[in-house]
């Protein structure tokens, strides 16, 4: 099974609190959490912010963006492009369309995301952590 | 002998089109052990990467708050890099 990871949630690994034991314990159960190759990108782009927010040293910012593949696949935009058209119509923000186009690619796979906003939909199930929480039970 | 393998819904045609292509009784023990010698070196480097995260992350600063606005700014990026915006 196949879960689509939100930036947010992405982020949220560089913080202290449940979502790195909730993404171990995913890919115990068999579930490859995925989410768009650009995003890796951007996060580079944006390295002095996030250096500044989170206290972290340059080293260290390198170290986290250097484990962040083997945690979380990143996927090609080739993979998920055809299905861009579709997700703006189902995205409710545009930002948002990128995870709606990979989750249609990946047979509807649901969205992991601490944004309530991706909730406003009903074709594709997103999950906030006290949902993956309840879903890892049933695995 | 007889193998039964669970492939994903979502790569079943892939797979078929790949299992025509092979002499499965042949290549069949080769494929195991690299399979096998794959998934184990993927685990152990995922074990580590793990590790790794909780000590570099146990100083951080970052708050709920920090992540929804740095998601936001990244995501908004990348719309921006794929024509949406």
């Amino acid at each position: 099974m196949f879960l689509i990871i939100d930036t947010n949630v992405l982020f949220s690994l560089a913080k202290k609190g449940k979502v790195r034991n909730l993404l171990k314990r995913l890919w115990d159960k068999g579930v490859i959490p995925i989410t768009p190759e650009f995003v890796i990108e951007e996060i580079f782009k944006i390295k002095r912010e996030f250096i500044k927010r989170a206290g972290f040293t340059k080293l260290e910012f390198k170290n986290f963006i250097e484990e962040l593949p083997s945690v979380v696949k990143f996927i090609p935009q080739f993979e998920y492009e055809k299905f861009l058209e579709e997700a703006k119509r189902i995205s409710p923000h545009i930002k948002d369309t990128p995870l709606f186009a990979l989750s249609l690619a990946f047979n509807k796979a649901p969205i992991w995301s601490r944004e309530p906003r991706l909730k406003r939909q009903k074709i594709i199930k997103v999950l906030n952590d006290r949902e993956i929480e309840e879903m890892l039970k049933k695995l | 002998m007889k193998v039964e393998l669970n492939i994903p819904k979502e790569l079943e045609n892939e797979a078929k089109k790949f299992i025509r292509t092979i002499n499965l009784e042949k290549s069949l023990p080769e494929i195991i052990s690299k399979g096998l010698e794959i998934s184990f070196k993927e685990k152990l480097k995922r074990e580590i990467a793990f590790k790794k995260l909780e000590k570099i992350t146990s100083k951080s600063k970052l708050t709920d708050k920090d992540v929804l606005e740095l998601g936001e700014l990244v995501k908004e990026r990348v719309a921006k890099r794929l024509g949406l915006i």
